[in-house]
C-alpha cells in the first residue's frame, strides 16, 4: 500500500501551526488584557504627592528581572518563582503631606473596571487607618489577577498583578529587600526613606 | 664615417631577451616586506576585536543597568503588595477571631 500523504516539511508544519497559534494567541491575549487594570492618577495629582512609586513592569521585563534576583536570599528566591509565571506587575503609590489630597474618584474608575470574574475577597475599612480592597480574578481554582486597592487620607495605593498569585506566599515575603524608597524627592536620603518604610510597615503591623 | 658606423650598429633597437619582464616583476615583489599581509591582517584582526568587545560590553553593561532596575521595581512591588496584603489578613483575622 502506498502511502498518498504528503510528507511533512519545515514549511507544511509551519503552515499548519500557524493558524494554530492564530487561534491561541488571539483567546490567550483579552484573558491577559482583562486581568490588567489600567490605573490612572491624573498628572495633578501625581504632582501633589510628595513620595510617589511608580511601577510598569511587562512580561518580558519580569523575565529580565528573574534573572538577576537573588537565589540566596529567601524572600528574593521566593519572589523570583512567583515572578517568572507573572504577565505582569503595575504599581501606582502616592503619599501626600496634606488629607484628602486625591478625589476618589480614581479609585471609583479603577473598581469600574473590574469584570465578572473579579471577585472582592477582602475589604478593610478603619477610620483611623488605611482602607483595603483585595479583589481576585478566578479563573477556576486558580488566581489569574490580583488587584489591591489601599486608600488612607493621606495615601493611595493600587497594585495590580497579571497572573498566577500565591496569596498566602505574597503576605509572608516580610523582607524589606533593601530597596530605597523611589521617591519623587529625590534630594531626601536613603537613610530617611528607610525610615520611613520602617515606620510605614509599624503602622501597619500594629 | 667609421664612427658613425659604430655608433649605430651599438646604439640599433634590440629586443629584449626571452623573460625579462617576468625577472623584473619577481624581483620586485621580492623587494616588498615579506609580513606586510600578516600585519595588515593582525591589525584587522585587533581593530574589530576592540570595536566588538567595546560593543558587547557596552551591551553588557545596558542590560545588566535594565535587569537592576527591573528588579529593584519588582521587589518595590511585592514589598508594596506583601505589606498591604499581611495588614489585611491581619484586620482580617482580629475581626473573625479577635486576635490582638
Amino acid at each position: 500500500m502506498t502511502d498518498h500523504r504528503s510528507p511533512i516539511t519545515k514549511g507544511n508544519a509551519m503552515k499548519r501551526l500557524t493558524p494554530c497559534l492564530v487561534i491561541t494567541l488571539a483567546l490567550i491575549a483579552p484573558v491577559a488584557l482583562a486581568q490588567r487594570i489600567k490605573i490612572e492618577v491624573p498628572e495633578s495629582v501625581v504632582a501633589r504627592a510628595a513620595e510617589t512609586v511608580d511601577v510598569t513592569l511587562d512580561a518580558s521585563m519580569l523575565r529580565l528581572a528573574g534573572k538577576f534576583l537573588s537565589n540566596t536570599d529567601a524572600d528574593e528566591r521566593a519572589v523570583k518563582d512567583m515572578v517568572g509565571k507573572l504577565e505582569g506587575i503595575y504599581v501606582k503609590s502616592y503619599e501626600f503631606d496634606e488629607d484628602g489630597a486625591y478625589d476618589r474618584g480614581i479609585v471609583d474608575k479603577v473598581r469600574g473596571q473590574l469584570g465578572p470574574n473579579w471577585k472582592r475577597i477582602v475589604t478593610v475599612q478603619s477610620r483611623k487607618k488605611a482602607n483595603v480592597e483585595v479583589y481576585t480574578d478566578m479563573r477556576g481554582e486558580q488566581i489569574a489577577g490580583l488587584l489591591i486597592i489601599s486608600d488612607e487620607p493621606r495615601e493611595l495605593t493600587l497594585v495590580n498583578i497579571v497572573g498566577p498569585v500565591d496569596l498566602d506566599k505574597l503576605a509572608s515575603l516580610e523582607g524589606q529587600f533593601g530597596i530605597p524608597r523611589m521617591s519623587k524627592d529625590k534630594d531626601k536620603g536613603k537613610d530617611k526613606d528607610k525610615d520611613k518604610n520602617k515606620e510605614k510597615e509599624q503602622g501597619h503591623d500594629e | 664615417m667609421e664612427l658613425e658606423r659604430e655608433l649605430s650598429r651599438v646604439l640599433r633597437r634590440e629586443p629584449p631577451p626571452a623573460g625579462f619582464a617576468e625577472r623584473v616583476m619577481d624581483r620586485i615583489a621580492e623587494s616588498r616586506p615579506r609580513h606586510a599581509g600578516a600585519w595588515r591582517a593582525l591589525a584587522a584582526s585587533l581593530l574589530l576585536t576592540t570595536v566588538g568587545g567595546g560593543w558587547f560590553l557596552h551591551h553588557e553593561a545596558v542590560r545588566r543597568a535594565e535587569g537592576e532596575r527591573a528588579r529593584m521595581e519588582v521587589l518595590a512591588a511585592f514589598h508594596i503588595a506583601g505589606a498591604k496584603m499581611r495588614y489585611a489578613q491581619r484586620e482580617v483575622r482580629k475581626a473573625v477571631i479577635g486576635d490582638p
